[in-house]
């Protein structure tokens, strides 16, 4: 039998349904970004030596995608800059209106204008972050449960059974952390900075900041640690295998008269195969995760740049309190950005531990 | 999470509410009094949940 059929006939017992819908779902109908992927057509590349996609077409797609995000998010942008050079006129012009208190609150009113427009853009940023958080743990907690048991009939007994729980577990706990308290610590330091700019003096900036280092900190501390415990599982887990898996052959090639040899090479096929099958699935998991890494982030580093543009152009304009709460503003989508990477590199971590396992 | 929720509210309403206050507050010796007094009520609506944790 040759090896491509061990290999499609394997991968035909697989249940890859649920896999495939979540590309098709997210990942190869919207973006495009890695063209046409699937389990069949990355395995087939694997095994005939060819690239897996066209790196300056991916660029290409990318390019537009963000300046098809930064056209989109101009329109607040300009909105911003209007209400902005609203209130340079007026502060010009306050002399004239006789009591300085009228102009005074009708500066006040347009920031709280342009707070508002920037919470309910920073409402979109907070669902684009949360929403795709959820959906890269989902797509971990569906990839784990094929992964596996193809991770367990390689031979990676220990692996797998060792594995399994401390990955499932890790993704529940930092899915749970991330959307009780390291997003919403974001959301809260932002709400802060921008009720800051109303008034000149800052009574809460020192709060703010250390809401958001609070938050950054404890995401990259939890990202250490599970990644970390996973790794070592991984290694720990991997030596006993290679002990089994030797033991196995050994024992058939040598306790088994005359057909023993050729048992014991016919088994070190079917394993390479499966490693083949286990590799092209962990492929397509992360280029699912990556995929669902760089739409959203290039949304949120789009809404960066505009806000700091326009922090850039309303400073001029003499409204300093205003133009530092836009570059705050700036900084929480970076900021925000910054946690999603952090968290696509935790699962991106787990994936690989499990496809170097026993390469 | 209630509690962070009414934290964060009664911070925003607090801080709104002093810059409104701040300036419709009459030119004068007594302004400066009524910030001084202005700054210690964002204090406590700041120390009120550690004050309600101890409690």
């Amino acid at each position: 039998m040759e090896y491509k059929e061990i290999i499609k006939e394997k991968l035909s017992e697989l249940n890859l349904d649920e896999l495939e819908s979540i590309l098709n779902d997210n990942v190869n109908d919207k973006e495009l970004i890695f063209g046409d992927i699937s389990v069949e057509n990355v395995i087939g590349s694997i095994m005939s030596g060819e690239a897996l996609f066209d790196t300056r077409e991916i660029f290409t797609r990318i390019t537009e995608l963000f300046t098809y995000e930064l056209k989109s998010t101009l329109i607040i942008g300009v909105e911003i800059i209007i209400i902005t050079m609203l209130i340079g006129l007026l502060r010009s012009l306050s002399s004239s209106f006789g009591e300085k208190a009228v102009s005074n609150i009708a500066m006040l009113v347009s920031t709280c204008f342009i707070v508002g427009l920037c919470m309910t853009n920073f409402r979109v940023v907070y669902d684009i972050a949360r929403d795709s958080v959820g959906l890269m743990s989902n797509t971990m907690l569906i990839i784990l449960p094929i992964l596996i048991p193809v991770l367990i009939s390689t031979g990676g007994i220990t692996s797998g059974g060792l594995l399994s729980p401390v990955i499932t577990g890790t993704i529940a706990a930092f899915n749970t952390v991330m959307s009780t308290i390291i997003l919403p610590g974001v959301f809260i330091s932002t709400v802060f900075y921008m009720v800051n700019s109303l008034n000149d003096d800052s009574y809460i900036s020192r709060l703010a900041s250390f809401i958001r280092s609070a938050s950054l900190f404890l995401c990259g501390i939890c990202v250490t640690i599970f990644g970390g415990v996973s790794i070592i599982q991984g290694f720990v887990a991997e030596t006993t295998d290679g002990l089994l898996i030797e033991t196995a052959r050994y024992s058939v090639n040598n306790f088994v008269p005359i057909v023993g040899g050729f048992a014991a090479d016919s088994i070190d096929m079917v394993i390479m195969c499966l490693r083949t099958i286990k590799n092209g699935i962990g492929i397509v998991g992360v280029l699912i995760i990556v995929t669902l890494l760089i739409v959203p982030i290039i949304k949120l580093i789009a809404i960066a740049v505009m806000y700091k543009i326009t922090s850039i152009i309303a400073e001029p304009l003499g409204n300093r309190e205003i133009s530092e709460c836009l570059g705050q503003m700036g900084n929480s989508v970076i900021t925000m950005s910054v946690i999603l990477f952090l968290t696509s590199m935790m699962f991106i971590i787990f994936l690989s531990v499990i496809i170097g396992i026993g390469v | 999470m209630q509690e962070i929720t009414n934290f964060v509210h009664d911070i925003f309403i607090m801080i709104v509410g002093v810059s409104f206050i701040e300036i419709l507050m009459p030119e004068g010796n007594i302004a400066r009094y009524v910030k001084y007094v202005i700054s210690l009520s964002v204090l406590g609506t700041m120390l009120l949940p550690i004050v309600k944790f101890i409690a």
